[in-house]
């Protein structure tokens, strides 16, 4: 059953299409990680899903609620904004036993997600004293203190250092294993993500451009790309196209996206014999994420 | 319901955050009630209005920096989106920041120095507690209409700098345009210009009013109503169209 389910948003800042018809469905059960470079539109879609913001086009269900205008919506799910920002002049227990009144959770629980968290010691602490990554603690614990059964996380690892990077997200595997809480992540870099969801979403300018499991990702990034440096470029790039559907021209190189390098190898050979062209070399690259993300813009 | 007394009391504290500043303005505050109820009064009103016409400027400027640049640096800073992560409705949003941003800082800085002078003045309050409570009826709502003026400006400029520079900028044109009108009124000798004045200074209209002065009543109409209606502009505003960002 479909938790999160949003259907051709779009979001405009002024000229900058932030979010530009956009779907996206989280069921129950999942780890999905939304990925994608700065400025995708990350935190757009997230703000858009939690109904922070105000969709110029498109659906949003949350439990079967708009977020927009039903705060129902929001009772189940748990949120750590990116970057996440408290109250400054309350204490880190005081913070959560106010949000414990407000989903209407017993007190004993602020205690219990300080310990999940690790963040049990700060307890009495002003949160203008937090460092940037006990902060984020802070929020995870926010997050969880209603037993949400959706937790949604913006770059939940940002302000991490790599030991508490992976605690985060070993702690957000078990929240999903062992207590059965749907996740939506976010994150710039897959690989670290890779480990624990089970659903993959590459944002690049506010679209979703691939979806699938980690593995198929993979296999996508196994890709190749054949560089061929020529003598006219843009000729022999015209020719290449009749024979593969993406080729690109990057300065004095032309790039050839496909799973089947030797073909290109072979074409290229044949070119030369038969048309005369002058290729001063071949080779073949691994694709990285950003290039599947510009390949698919 | 409790949810809602939970996040508007979590506001409350993070605005009335002691120390340094907020216990400046409470106390001098009380400082200013206390001062202006050592001489005895003869009547009630006359009371009422002394004691509270100091802490009505403080509530004033209280409103700007703690009103509306603490609304709008919550946006800035990202805890606004935070209060609309909950499972409250943008519509309870905006009673909450009516109420933490405005009644609450006006009723207690103007009611906390009127309280004392009453019980410092009993006999005198006591013979007119209507108009005692009148007069602070009216400094609530003239401060509820800057308030709310105050609190557009800062969920629309959104940077605490400038809602707190704005929100100065407009009372002292609002003043400024007050004291105009009186001039042309006192120039070109038209009452128009007179009650028109009368309405924008509202409380202090209403408080001549109650002395006894002889003002058409009607001119006590325009704030309050203006007031409704921004009222009902700053929810449509917040439950259709406003941003954290
Ligand atoms: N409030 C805003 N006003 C104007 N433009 C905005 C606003 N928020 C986002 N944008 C623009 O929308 C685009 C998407 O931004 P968004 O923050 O969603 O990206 P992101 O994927 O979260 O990036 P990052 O990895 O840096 O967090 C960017 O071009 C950004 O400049
Ligand atoms: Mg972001």
């Amino acid at each position: 059953m479909p938790i999160l389910e949003a259907r051709g948003l779009v979001k405009r800042f002024g000229r900058i299409v932030a979010v530009n018809n956009l779907s996206i469905t989280v069921s129950e059960g999942d780890i999905v990680g939304l990925i994608g470079p700065n400025g995708a539109g990350k935190t757009t879609t997230i703000r858009l899903c939690l109904g922070i913001l105000r969709r110029d086009r498109g659906e949003v269900r949350l439990f079967g609620y708009d977020p927009f205008y039903e705060p129902k919506s929001r009772e189940k799910v748990g949120v750590v904004f990116e970057n996440p920002r408290f109250p400054e002049a309350l204490t880190v227990e005081k913070m959560l036993s106010y949000t414990a009144r407000i989903y209407g959770v017993e007190a004993d629980r602020v205690r219990e997600v300080l310990k999940i968290v690790g963040l049990y010691e700060k307890r009495n602490a002003l949160i203008k004293t937090l460092s940037a990554g006990q902060k984020q603690r802070l929020a995870l614990a926010h997050a969880l203190i209603h037993e949400p059964l959706l937790l949604i996380a913006d770059e939940p690892t940002s302000n991490l250092d790599p030991i508490g990077r992976s605690e985060i997200l070993d702690l957000l595997s078990t929240l999903n294993k062992d207590y059965g809480i749907t996740i939506f992540v976010s994150s710039h870099v897959l690989p670290e993500l890779a480990r624990i969801v089970n659903r993959v979403a590459l944002i690049s300018r506010g679209q979703i451009v691939f979806q699938g499991t980690p593995s198929e990702v993979e296999e996508a990034l196994k890709e190749k790309i054949v560089r061929i440096r020529a003598k006219d470029v843009e000729d022999l790039a015209k020719m290449l196209s009749e024979y593969f559907d993406r080729v690109e021209v990057r300065g004095a190189s032309i790039l050839v996206y496909t799973d089947n390098p030797g073909e290109v190898y072979r074409i290229v050979g044949e070119l030369m014999v038969k048309r005369n062209v002058v290729v001063y070399g071949v080779e073949s690259l691994e694709v990285q994420l950003e290039e599947l993300l510009r390949k698919y813009r | 319901m409790s949810r809602l007394k939970a996040l508007t009391s979590m506001d409350l504290e993070d605005i009335a955050r002691p120390p340094v500043y907020d216990v400046l303005v409470i106390v001098s505050g009380i400082l200013g009630g206390l001062y202006a109820s050592i001489m005895p009064r003869a009547t009630a009103v006359r009371l009422a209005v002394d004691v509270s016409s100091i802490p009505l400027i403080i509530a004033i400027i209280y409103l700007a920096v703690r009103g509306a640049a603490g609304v709008a640096s919550l946006i800035a800073n990202g805890v606004f989106q935070l209060y609309l992560s909950y499972p409250i409705s943008r519509r309870a949003i905006a009673t909450i920041l009516v109420l933490t941003r405005i009644l609450v800082p006006s009723i207690v800085i103007v009611g906390a120095p009127m309280l004392i002078a009453s019980i410092m003045q009993f006999n005198v309050v006591s013979r007119d507690i209507a108009r005692f409570l009148a007069v602070f009826s009216g400094r609530i709502i003239y401060l509820y209409f800057i308030g709310i003026v105050f609190l557009l400006i800062a969920l629309a400029s959104k940077r605490a700098m400038l809602a707190g520079a704005l929100s100065i900028v407009f009372f002292f044109a609002y003043i400024f345009i007050n004291g105009i009108l009186n001039m042309l009124y006192f120039l070109l000798g038209n009452e128009v210009f007179l009650r028109i004045a009368q309405s924008l200074s509202f409380s202090d209209t209403l408080n001549n009013y109650l002395i006894g002065l002889n003002i058409p009543y009607w001119t006590l109409i325009p704030l309050p109503v203006a007031s409704i209606v921004l009222t009902i502009l700053l929810y449509m505003y917040v439950e259709k169209r406003f941003e954290p960002t």
